[in-house]
């Protein structure tokens, strides 16, 4: 068995891990708004946005603010997904893998943030 | 190629996916995305027209955007990937990453039960306002870099269940022994 392989084989052990853990508590998604609500962004770890909400009155920003808008605000859902997804790993994975986590780029936030974990409990 | 050289181009895949960005245009010509294959959005541009469709098309249109030019730019890095690590490595990767978006994802998603992102009136008035970025930016390509390529992998050839039999009837002495 070459590094390759050996490598492939740790990660195919963590993704069993996580996947059994993010059956039983749902999936890891991270989301953020605007402050004034107009833009929603919900999304994955290392995925673009899986869903973008817009407030009717947002419509009214014009096309490039709008635009501008959404991308600050995915940016920070993204950052809300990567933190999350630290703290669901550390529940169940090896410490090397949280670390690796942090090497790949995602990075893990302050535990209190904007919406401070009920995101994922609360029902929609 | 070396082991090491392998080791140290993987530990490069991080970076190639971070840095490796990708740009779609929605079939209504009514945004366009740029992203990079981790789908970290790195520009969005919206036609003024778009916003007449509603909040919820607006919102729609970002997603399937963003999810285009992401797929855009994961092939982008798997072909450079295949440049840089040969094919055996980017086989290895694709085995525990995933196989390319242009073999999965479907182009977009029009099955689903929503109203359709309907394209603009294509006549425009004289001095309305065009795409909402600072600057126009060239065309993009018709063709993206990978169109050349066959769209599917052959199937890999199944591996033969059980090679005991091979030992077995290349020993001239079976069936003697006990």
């Amino acid at each position: 068995m070459d590094e390759t392989e050996r490598a492939a084989r740790r990660v195919a052990d963590t993704e069993r891990q996580v996947s059994e853990h993010v059956a039983r508590t749902g999936p890891v998604l991270g989301r953020a708004s605007s402050p004034d609500g107009a833009v929603t962004v919900v999304a994955v770890p290392g995925g673009p946005p899986q869903e973008v909400r817009i407030s009717p009155a947002a419509l009214n920003m014009g096309p490039r603010a709008l635009a501008d808008e959404i991308l600050r605000v995915s940016a920070r859902a993204a950052r809300d997904a990567a933190s999350r997804m630290h703290r669901t790993l550390e529940r169940v994975a090896d410490p090397a893998a949280v670390r690796a986590l942090t090497e790949i780029g995602f990075e893990r936030g302050p535990d209190d943030d904007d919406f401070d974990g009920s995101y994922l409990r609360s029902s929609r | 190629m070396t082991q090491e050289q392998r080791l140290a181009a993987a530990e490069g895949l991080t970076e190639v996916l971070a840095r490796t960005t990708g740009t779609a245009e929605h079939p209504t010509r009514l945004a366009r995305a740029t992203a990079t294959a981790t789908g970290e959005l790195k520009s969005l541009d919206l036609h003024p027209n778009a916003l007449a469709q509603g909040p919820d098309a607006v919102g729609r249109l970002v997603v399937e955007t963003a999810r285009l030019a992401t797929d855009a730019a994961v092939q982008t890095s798997y072909n450079e990937l295949a440049k840089s690590l040969g094919d055996s490595m980017a086989m290895a990767v694709e085995a525990f990453a995933g196989p390319p978006p242009l073999n999965t994802a479907p182009a977009v998603d029009t099955s689903a039960p929503r109203p359709p992102v309907t394209p603009p009136v294509a006549q425009r008035q004289p001095g309305e306002q065009g795409w909402s970025g600072a600057q126009q930016r060239a065309a993009t390509p018709s063709a993206p870099p990978w169109a050349g390529q066959r769209p599917n992998r052959p199937a890999p050839r199944p591996e033969p269940a059980e090679t005991d039999d091979d030992d077995y009837f290349a020993d001239p002495f079976r069936g003697q022994r006990r």
